[in-house]
Order: C-alpha cells, then sequence, then structure tokens
C-alpha cells in the first residue's frame, strides 16, 4: 500500500528548508536583520566591505565574508559577490533589507537560480511594482485612486505637452524608475514644461539610466501616508495599518509615525482597503508598503507606489501592533502560512521614529565623516533604538549618512512626541556632525505638535533652511570651563598640575591667567583667558569677560556649576582639544587649542590663499565645469563632487582665470585635496 | 604611623591673640608683594605695552601650561634698595611647566630700568641657574634687557659671582645636557646680546628684537659707520642673514608658542616620582598655623602642631621622641613624597644635636629628602654644655647634614640664629630650596643678646678707659637698631638670603611642588655643549 506523501500545499513548489541567512546589506537594518534571525534560531552570514571590517554587524553575525572594496558597486551592489559569499558559506537564503538590492528582480531572480531564496516578493512581483508605470496601472485596475497624471509609455514630447496641460499646474516630472527624490522636477508655469522635461530626463538617465518620465498633479500641502501589508504564499493578505511620513526634507523622510495623525476615520478605513486590495489583485506575498499621497485640502489620498521591501520606518508598525515584520517576512519565505487573521491585528498606543543621520542641516544636509569618539544610547523604557554604530565606529562618505533610528512608542501622540525629544536629547553622538537638534525642532514645531503637517512643513517653517539656535558667548565658555577642567587633569601629574594655576601672587590679588585659542564650528579663532582665583572661575572671550562660575565639579560625562545665582549642568565630553556641552539638546562644539597649534600653523608650509578650491570631503568627482584658462566669476561652481550619495557644488572662491585643475572627472579625492586653483591676477575683462 | 593629635585650642585666647599678631605681618607681606610684583611704573608699563610687548608675567602665564603652577622665586630681590624703584630686581626666575616639561624660567622686566642688571638682578639669576643645574631644568630666558647697569658697574661686572658668571653658567649647563633657549623681545646690547648668542636655539620677535654688540651710537663713535638699529641688528637680519637667531616671530605670541614648541622636543625626561599622585590632605586646616606661632617669641609652641599642617595625613613617625625633645624628628610624606623632618623645639642640646646627626644620616641611607624648620636660637651654651661635649656634638650634626647626599630644604618658619642657622642647613649650607615665613629673623644673634654682648665686650676693653653711660646707651642704640633691620625678613630677601618670603599656608604646596622637582632629578650623563653658528 502507498501513502499518499504529505507534502506541503505550496504555490507550485517545494522549497528547500533553510537554517542559515545571508544578510546583503550594512549598518542598523543588517543588525536588525540578524536579531530577527536569532529569534527564529537561524544562523546569520553578513558579507561586508573594506570600509565597514568594523562594523557591529559584522561582529553581530555569526559569519561574516568580505565582498570587496569600499565603494557600493563593488560590494553590496555586487550580485555575483553577494551569491558567491552565500555560496561559500552554505546560506539557504538571502534578505536584502532595504536599498542597496532590495527592489532589484535581476537579484532576486539570481537568487532563486542558485537555488537561493530570496526573502521578499517574487522577482516578477518586483518588477511589476518597481515600475511606477505599470504600478499604477494595476492602481487604476483594482479600483485605487490614482493622482491624476500622466503614465505613457509613450514619451514623445507632443504626447506629454499635451498631458501636462490636461493635468494643470502644479504638476510633477518624476523618473519613472525613480525613487529616493531624484529626477523630480516641479513645474509651476505651463511654459516652463519643456525645459524642465529635458532636466528631468538628463537626471533619470545620469541616476537610472532610463530616460522615461511620469507626470502627476503635484499635490499641494500634501501629506505622505502609507499602509503596512503582509501577504504570504496562500493567498492571506493583512494590513498592519497606516503611518504618516510626512515629514520630509529634500523629498526624503526624516520623521515617521503610527498611525497618522488627524485622519478622518472613512479615510483610514478606505485607504486601508485600498492597499489590501492592490495587494491581492498583484498576489502580494510578502512585506510591503503601499504609499498613498493624501491631499489634506480635498480629504482624498491617492496611490503614489509600491515598495515591495521591508521599509526604514517598519518598526513604528511594530511598535504599535506588537508583530514582529521581519520575523513574518522570513516565515512566509519559509512556505508558512500567515496564522494572523486582520482581527489580530490591533493598534495600541502611539510610535514615531526619527532619523539621526551623520549630515549638516545647516549646509543643506552636508554629510560628515568622521569616528564616532563618544557614544551614548539613550536608556528610556519604550524607546527602540535601531543603530548600526558603536564607540568608536567609522562615518564614511561611502554610504548613507542615516546612522540609527530612535522609536519612542507611547500611549498617546503627545506622550510619544515628549518621549522621542527625550530620547534624542539623551541620545550623545561625537566625532561626527549629526542632525539630532534639527530633529528635536521639528518635534517642536506647532505644526507638528497639532498634527497639521504636511511634506512641505519644513520649508513653510524654515524658509531659509533650518539654522542651530545660536550659540551665546556663554555656552562658549561653558564649554571652555569643560575643556579648561579636563585638560588641566592631563597636562602634567603631581603637584604642579594638582594646584591649578597655582601662582606666589595669587593671595595677594594677582591670579594666574591660563591661555587658550578656542575654535569655533566655523573655525574661528577667540583668545581664550581663564582666570581662576578661590573656587571660582573667570572665562574671558576675546578679551572680553563673559563669565564667573562657582561652585565647579566635572566628572566624566557632566559638567555642574553656579552661573548668576543658578545651578546648572550640562552634558560634557572632551576628547584631546574637542569638547561638546550639551544642555536640554543645545550642542555646543569648540576646539580648545594650545597657542602653538594655532600661531605656528601653516608656518613654514606652502602659501595657502583666498584662491583654491579644496575637496570638502572624500568623494568622486562627477563633473569639471570649467577649462583650464578658462575664465570664471567668485561664486561659480567649477565642480561637482559626489560624496555620500549627494552631489555638491563647489563654487570658485575668487573671479579670475582657472590656472589649474588637479583632478579629472572620476578621480576620488581625499579631503582637503587641492582640486583647482584661480589666477586672480590674470582676470580677463 | 600614627596621626599627631593637636592639642591646639582654637578658642583659647593664646590662639586669637597669635592669629591677630600674625595677620599684621601677612598684612604687610601682602602689600609688599603685591607692589614688588606689579613691574614697573604704570606710564612705563603702557609704554611697553604700546609697543606690542606683554607684561613680563603674563609672557609667563602665556608660556607655561594652562592650568599649571608657577613658582616665582625672591619675588621681593632688591625690596626697600635702589629707592623702593627696582620691582623685583627688574626680572622674574621661576620653575614652570613649559609643554608637560619643567623648566627654569629666567625674564627680564623692560619696565623696571629697562630690565638692566644690577647686583641682586645677577645674583637672582645665577641662582635661577643654579637650580637648574642640581635639578637638570632647562632654562628659558626671555630676554628684553640693556645688559649691566652702569652706575653699579662694580658691584655687577668684575666679580667671579657677577655678570660674566650668568654666560659661565649657560656654557656649563648646555655642555652638561641641560637646554638652553632664548627668546628676544627688546634689544639686547653688548653684554645682554650673549644671553641669546650663548644660547642653543634662539627666537627673536619681528620689530622690537634687536641683537648688536654694540648700539648704533657705538658704531659710530668706533668706526664712523651710520646704520640704523634695525639693519645692524633686527630680528629679520639675525634670523636670515647672520643666523644669529633661529626663527622669526611676527609677535610676542607667536615668539612664546615657538618656544613651547620647542620645548615639546627637547626631551628633558624626569624620574616617574615628578608625577606622584593624589597626596591626603593634613587632618587639620593650615589656616591653623598663624595661631600655634607664638605673637611673642619668648612663649613657646610645640612645632609639631605646625608639621601636623604641611604633611599628608598629619601623619608622622617620630625618631627618638624621649630622647634630645629639644630636636623633633620624624618621618612623613608631602604630597606623597617621602621627607624626614626636623624641627626645634627649643636649643639644640648635645643630645639632640647628636640624635639630629643620626637621624640625617637613617634619611641618607634611606634616600629621603630633608626638611629642615627653623625654630633656633642656637646651640646649648654653659658650662654643662660644654662639659658635655656641645662643641663637638653639635659638629657631628653640622657634618652629618652637610655632606648628606639627599636633597634638602629648609623653611625659616621663627628665628635662626648663629650656629643654630648652620646646624639646620642655612643658606651657607646650599639647601635645595630655602623660603622664610613673615616672622622669620636671621642673624648671627637676636638683637637683645647682641646688644648686651656689644656692652660687656666694651666694658671689657682694655685701653678705652671706662665707658660712660651715654656711649653705652648709643652702643646700645646702634646695635639694637642694626639687628632690628638687618633681621627683618624682608632685608635678607631683598638680599636673596632665600628663595622667598611665602606665607605659612602656602608653605604645603611649595614643598609639594620643590619635592616633585628634587625628587625626580636624573643623574647627570655626559653631554657635549651647543655652539652657536
Amino acid at each position: 500500500m502507498t501513502l499518499n506523501p504529505v507534502i506541503n500545499v505550496t504555490a507550485g513548489k517545494t522549497q528547500m528548508p533553510f537554517d542559515t541567512v545571508l544578510i546583503a546589506n550594512r549598518g542598523e537594518i543588517a543588525l536588525r536583520l540578524i536579531k530577527a534571525c536569532k529569534s527564529l534560531d537561524l544562523k546569520t552570514v553578513a558579507v561586508f566591505s573594506e570600509a565597514d571590517k568594523n562594523a557591529p554587524f559584522v561582529a553581530a553575525a555569526d559569519t561574516a565574508v568580505p565582498i570587496g572594496p569600499s565603494e557600493a558597486s563593488k560590494s553590496y551592489l555586487d550580485m555575483e559577490k553577494i551569491i558567491a559569499a552565500a555560496k561559500l558559506t552554505g546560506a539557504g537564503a538571502v534578505h536584502p533589507g532595504y536599498g542597496f538590492l532590495a527592489e532589484n528582480a535581476e537579484f532576486a531572480q539570481k537568487c532563486v537560480e542558485s537555488g537561493l531564496v530570496f526573502i521578499g516578493p517574487s522577482a516578477g512581483l518586483i518588477k511589476k511594482m518597481g515600475s511606477k508605470i505599470e504600478a499604477k496601472t494595476v492602481a487604476i485596475e483594482a479600483g485605487v485612486p490614482v493622482v491624476p497624471g500622466c503614465h505613457s509609455p509613450d514619451q514623445s514630447d507632443t504626447k506629454l505637452i499635451e498631458a501636462a496641460a490636461k493635468i494643470g499646474v502644479p504638476l510633477m516630472i518624476k523618473a519613472s524608475a525613480g525613487g529616493g527624490g531624484r529626477g523630480m522636477r516641479l513645474v509651476v508655469d505651463l511654459s516652463e514644461f519643456e525645459a524642465e522635461l529635458g532636466l528631468a530626463r538628463k537626471e533619470a538617465e545620469a541616476a537610472f539610466g532610463d530616460p522615461a518620465v511620469l507626470l502627476e498633479r503635484y499635490v499641494e500641502n500634501a501629506r505622505h501616508i502609507e499602509v503596512q501589508v503582509l501577504g504570504d504564499r496562500y493567498g492571506n493578505t493583512i494590513h498592519l495599518f497606516e503611518r504618516d511620513c510626512s515629514i520630509q526634507r529634500n523629498h526624503q523622510k526624516i520623521i515617521e509615525e503610527a498611525p497618522a495623525p488627524n485622519l478622518p476615520e472613512n479615510v483610514r478605513s478606505e485607504m486601508l482597503s485600498a492597499a489590501i486590495d492592490l495587494s491581492k489583485r498583484v498576489g502580494y506575498d510578502s512585506a510591503g508598503t503601499v504609499e498613498f499621497i493624501y491631499d489634506t485640502n480635498r480629504q482624498e489620498f491617492y496611490f503614489l507606489e509600491m515598495n515591495t521591501r521591508l521599509q526604514v520606518e517598519h518598526p513604528v508598525t511594530e511598535a504599535i501592533t506588537g508583530i514582529d515584520l521581519v520575523q513574518w517576512q522570513i516565515r512566509i519565505a519559509m512556505d508558512e502560512a500567515l496564522t494572523l487573521k486582520q482581527d489580530d491585528v490591533q493598534c495600541s498606543g502611539w510610535a514615531l521614529e526619527a532619523r539621526v543621520a551623520a549630515e549638516n542641516p545647516e549646509k543643506n544636509y552636508l554629510p560628515q565623516t568622521g569616528h564616532i569618539s563618544n557614544y551614548q544610547p539613550p536608556e528610556i523604557e519604550d524607546v527602540r533604538l535601531d543603530s548600526g554604530i558603536a564607540q568608536d565606529s567609522l562615518v564614511s562618505h561611502y554610504y548613507d549618512s542615516m546612522l540609527a533610528k530612535v522609536i519612542a512608542h507611547a500611549p498617546n501622540r503627545n506622550s510619544a512626541v515628549r518621549k522621542l525629544k527625550h530620547a534624542l536629547e539623551e541620545f550623545e553622538i561625537s566625532g561626527v556632525g549629526t542632525n539630532k537638534n534639527f530633529l528635536i525642532d521639528i518635534l517642536s514645531l506647532h505644526d507638528f505638535g497639532v498634527a497639521r503637517h504636511h511634506t512641505g512643513t519644513l520649508s513653510v517653517n524654515y524658509p531659509a533652511g533650518w539654522k542651530a539656535t545660536k550659540i551665546t558667548s556663554l555656552d562658549q565658555a561653558v564649554a571652555v570651563l569643560a575643556g579648561y577642567l579636563a585638560k588641566k587633569k592631563n597636562v602634567v601629574a603631581g603637584p604642579w598640575g594638582r594646584n591649578g594655576a597655582w601662582r606666589i601672587t595669587q593671595g595677594v590679588g594677582v591670579p594666574a591667567t591660563s591661555h587658550f585659542v578656542l575654535q569655533d564650528a566655523l573655525g574661528a579663532t577667540h583668545d581664550i583667558e581663564i582666570l581662576e582665583h578661590a573656587d571660582t572661575y573667570t572665562v574671558n572671550i576675546g578679551g572680553e569677560p563673559v563669565a564667573n562660575f562657582c561652585n565647579v565639579s566635572m566628572n566624566e560625562r557632566q559638567l555642574t556649576f553656579e552661573h548668576e545665582g543658578q545651578v546648572r549642568s550640562v552634558t560634557a565630553s572632551v576628547q584631546g582639544d574637542r569638547v561638546l556641552t550639551s544642555s536640554n539638546g543645545n550642542e555646543v562644539e569648540i576646539q580648545l587649542l594650545r597657542s602653538e597649534q594655532v600661531y605656528l600653523s601653516g608656518k613654514g608650509s606652502s602659501a595657502s590663499g583666498g584662491n583654491q578650491v579644496y575637496a570638502p570631503m572624500p568623494g568622486l568627482i562627477v563633473d569639471v565645469l570649467v577649462a583650464k584658462g578658462q575664465s570664471v566669476e567668485m561664486g561659480e561652481p567649477v565642480i561637482i563632487l559626489e560624496a555620500m550619495k549627494l552631489l555638491q557644488k563647489l563654487e570658485a572662491p575668487a573671479s579670475g582665470v582657472v590656472k589649474e585643475i588637479g583632478f579629472n572627472v572620476g578621480d576620488t579625492p581625499e579631503k582637503g585635496a587641492v582640486l583647482l586653483t584661480i589666477d586672480p591676477e590674470t582676470q580677463s575683462s | 604611623m600614627v596621626a599627631i593629635e593637636s592639642k591646639l585650642d582654637v578658642r583659647s585666647e593664646l590662639f586669637v591673640q597669635n592669629q591677630e599678631h600674625y595677620e599684621n605681618l601677612l598684612n604687610v607681606w601682602r602689600e609688599r608683594m603685591a607692589t614688588a610684583t606689579s613691574s614697573g611704573r604704570p606710564a612705563l608699563k603702557e609704554r611697553h605695552n604700546a609697543r606690542g610687548k606683554i607684561l613680563v608675567r603674563d609672557r609667563i602665564d602665556r608660556l607655561v601650561d594652562a592650568g599649571t603652577a608657577f613658582l616665582e622665586l625672591s619675588p621681593m630681590a632688591a625690596w626697600g634698595q635702589y629707592g623702593g624703584d627696582l620691582s623685583s630686581a627688574g626680572i622674574v626666575t621661576g620653575i614652570g611647566i613649559v609643554s608637560g616639561t619643567p623648566c627654569i624660567i629666567i625674564a627680564n622686566d623692560a619696565t623696571v630700568k629697562g630690565g638692566a642688571f644690577f647686583h641682586e638682578t645677577v645674583k637672582k639669576h645665577i641662582r635661577a641657574q643654579e637650580i637648574a643645574e642640581a635639578q637638570r631644568l632647562p632654562c628659558l630666558y626671555l630676554v628684553d634687557c640693556g645688559g649691566a647697569y652702569l652706575p653699579e658697574q662694580d658691584r655687577v661686572f668684575p666679580d667671579r659671582d657677577h655678570f660674566g658668571n650668568t654666560f659661565y653658567r649657560q656654557c656649563q649647563l648646555s655642555a652638561a645636557g641641560i637646554p638652553q633657549i632664548s627668546v628676544v623681545f627688546g634689544g639686547c646690547t653688548a653684554g645682554g646680546a650673549y644671553i641669546p648668542a650663548l644660547s642653543d636655539q634662539v627666537i627673536m620677535v619681528a620689530e622690537n628684537a634687536r641683537i648688536h654688540l654694540g648700539g648704533p651710537s657705538i658704531v659710530k663713535v668706533a668706526i664712523n659707520e651710520d646704520v640704523d638699529g634695525e639693519t645692524l641688528g633686527g630680528a629679520r637680519m639675525h634670523t636670515t642673514v647672520s643666523g644669529v637667531s633661529d626663527h622669526l616671530a611676527e609677535n610676542e605670541i607667536e615668539a612664546l608658542a615657538r618656544l613651547r614648541d620647542i620645548v615639546a622636543n627637547l626631551n628633558m625626561e624626569r624620574l616617574p616620582s615628578f608625577t606622584a599622585e593624589s597626596a591626603e590632605e593634613p587632618l587639620y586646616s593650615s589656616d591653623e598655623i598663624t595661631g600655634v606661632i607664638s605673637h611673642d617669641r619668648k612663649i613657646p609652641y610645640d612645632v609639631r602642631e605646625v608639621i601636623a599642617r604641611l604633611i599628608d595625613g598629619s601623619d608622622f613617625q617620630q625618631f627618638k621622641p624621649e630622647w634630645g625633645e629639644s630636636l623633633v624628628c620624624g618621618f612623613a610624606k608631602i604630597h606623597d613624597h617621602p621627607v624626614g623632618i626636623l624641627g626645634n623645639n627649643g636649643a639644640l642640646f648635645s643630645e639632640s644635636a647628636l640624635k639630629g646627626a643620626q637621624f640625617i644620616q637613617l634619611c641618607d641611607q634611606r634616600n629621603i629628602p630633608l626638611l629642615f624648620l627653623h625654630n633656633i636660637t642656637g646651640f646649648m651654651v654653659g658650662t654643662e654644655a660644654e662639659r658635655g661635649g656641645i662643641a663637638k656634638n653639635s659638629a657631628k650634626m653640622v657634618y652629618a647634614m652637610s655632606t648628606a647626599r639627599v636633597p634638602r630644604m629648609s623653611i625659616v618658619i621663627g628665628g635662626s640664629y648663629g650656629a643654630g642657622n648652620y646646624g639646620m642647613c642655612g643658606r651657607g649650607f646650599r639647601p635645595d630650596f630655602l623660603f622664610a615665613w613673615p616672622n622669620a629673623e636671621v642673624a648671627t644673634m637676636s638683637a637683645d643678646i647682641a646688644s648686651n654682648v656689644m656692652l660687656e665686650l666694651r666694658r671689657g676693653k682694655h685701653d678705652g678707659g671706662a665707658a660712660e653711660a651715654k656711649e653705652l646707651e648709643k652702643i646700645e642704640n646702634d646695635v639694637r637698631a642694626q639687628y632690628g633691620e638687618q633681621s627683618d625678613p624682608y632685608y635678607a630677601t631683598s638680599r636673596l638670603w632665600d628663595d622667598g618670603i611665602i606665607a605659612p599656608d602656602q608653605t604645603r604646596t611649595i614643598l609639594g611642588l620643590c619635592l616633585s622637582i628634587i625628587r625626580s632629578t636624573p643623574d647627570a650623563d655626559k653631554f657635549s655643549p651647543v655652539y652657536r653658528m
């Protein structure tokens, strides 16, 4: 008698079970994936580039495989290397995380062909939803509202101009294959349409290798709301509520929350149903996100796109639902059926996430690099930190500038906002500049507090760009005091250091003056004098008395002092000459230097005038806009440098004639390299 | 060890009386210290600043490491001499930490008689070089002087310990491997030119600094050449043409920064004891010392009350506590440095002297520095004492003290008279450091005894006839006046008989600074001098 074999009833194939997952990503998300694998008793394999060899995720994985140089194109984007690493280590599955190869259908296909399970939707789904035009067609078929627009395979000028007229202004031209804000142009006047179309095509071609564009009505005061869905290979599909990701800078999300605040219930339920309908229609079989744009004026929403991957902001959904999305992604990839029913998914409380990035929000989010010299994560109940860095980590220019995500969960929105602010204030990262204060400021915006924010909120509130709270000379004096006290301990041990700036004359009213030079964040230097008498420290900056501090005490992390009758405490960290103080999120960074470090620098070395263009950070030269011998005006862009995925226009520091260009397109100069020299003398008229 | 148990009653009438008396002494000290350390007259200081020049003590503040001590030596040198115009003898000397290295700093004060060298200026300069030699400290000369003060040339120029000796010492120090570095801030003519010229490395400040053996006027007279000072000996010329200077600094701040940078590379390492860490404070406040010291010298007090307020944890291991009790000897620590302390509780008897000699030998054997606290009327006199051999016994203490190989320090905390001064390591015995308190008196004997002795001598004179009452009165008045003036501590410090008058509550800190220097001096090795090319 033959027994019918008991097999998994699957979508038509039997899949090899796996016990090892290769993590085809880096940073915080690699750590997040490793954690989920561990909770499912799966072994993990990390792959890492040269720049990441000491990164925390490499140590966290059971096995780690080097996959080449720091440039992502030669490591994390190199499909062959990643598949070879999986073969080498016997990994049975690959989790791509987000970014890099996460939405690359070719990679998903290659994995399957190599006998690996791709943790995510099938290659066909990725391809289908990856094309904005195709995705929109599917949405229309599923009865999901879409933004009025033109998603035509006919890319002729005539067709697009005609469509633009129909849609009306304002309208947005987008790269069909795009994302992340690149290749997007806003048209507010139809007469500018043709010119903008040309630029958009060029950018799309450069960024994605495809000049195809689509047109869309531009919704003013729009909110970005997205629905998290989860589907399996057995036709089960549920939603895990929505997220509001309207706080964006340069079209990139920085603060996300769940659920979406200030959203009429009928709109919410329609939106959730629409997401389910769309997912079901395509047979979506993993974790995915259906993004909508919500028109607050019309109270209407339109389908934007579907992301066929885990989102950066997935933790806010996990917080309010208590469901581990990565676990389910993996379980679904293991052919498990989704045992969760829609009714099992409950929304509890409020969650907010802030993305802490190594960037300067005062300088158009210029990426910052360096070594993490001090790292103190917040330790607050119901605050989750997904971080890719640790003490001494290297933040290089090769990858995205996001360092960590801070997620706060609380019973209601107001408490969640407060908790997130508190967590950001407690989160100490030194050694590299971050957007922390910017995030804290955003959380304090009135528009955000009353949930009247939209994707334009930041430009409305910071029309001239965000500026950090002005650092006062008192703030600087506090930093000087912290630096002085720390340095004093290290100058010389024994009585010669222990007694401070002791003088035989201090008892007769002639205390010693300790001299330093303060260099502020902008590089300006100021003479510092510190007078110690009895238990009081007087700090003079640039010859002007700034403050008297008494009852001063300092430990490893904190400086406490009395100033004008008030006892204050600030967190202070001193590494070498670098002093960082922070109180209530207000950070001050100075360099406290000795005279010889300032007055002797540049002496004896080659002269450097104000006629050279330096690389502000290491990067790739993507364009040189001038030629040797050409006349340039001061402020004219001369070189385009790509660093950390952003293009920077470097401007001529003086008017004159280009005398020398030190690098060519494709070169990767180090920070400080002289890129171009201008001869101001020979300026042609 | 066992902590000293203080028997001092801070509420007693005597304590209060003592403190009041001492406060008056300290007020005088504070006023004089403030005057002596305020450089020249305001108009001269303004002129100095107007030339882009920094006052001498501010230069030192900028030179030494921020947040570290500077031990200024003999700030009241020349006090009360030359019409009171010669603040600090026109030169600031001391020990300071520069780029982590303790150095001797010798800095002219151009606002005091143009920084010219008087007798005390030379003496102070040489004393600083002497410490540099003994403790192997690099010498940093902040030169801003015009050479010898000509009206006083007989007291400045010719003798073995006069100006020439400062240059001899510079050569010897360099030869002994002790760096000699100069920064020239102003004009250095003739003798002054040799301070930089004999230095291992020289920095000159643009515009202000000049070095020439003969200035423009001498050149005109001697060889009939018309030349301006800048061409003849300017900083730029010497740095780029003659090579007399190694570095040209645009201004004084840059010059001092350059000096700090040079010192950072001197490779002058000290023994690890230089950085002795964390010391226990005494159990009793040093503020109480002024209530211990009797307002009347005739009222004795226990020197252990002073010791208890100077040493770590007031921990004191007494040596022979019940023998020769007029000399208190014992082991203690100051700022974590071991030290053998000798303090007077009355005149020295044979027993006390023998005890002292033995204690010194113990410290010498154990490599423990000696600290003498002078409050001594002298060795005991009288038949009994002489029959007991006080002459040879006191000599034993002097022998032991003179030949001890360990560092020695003296603090004159009261009187220091006659042979007592010898036994307790007075200036003649070259202690490594010697400081005095504002109540100190150093003389062969007190004014009382001196006048009586002189009167006895006059009465015993055979050829002078019977002394008249008037003559005796004059003798008594003259002797009292002379001893009164000369045993005044300011008279002493003015003449460099000590390294400075210090307040009792500064003493522990200063001893800590000195001990960490003298206990970290490495053994001298063989070095060769640097010739200026």
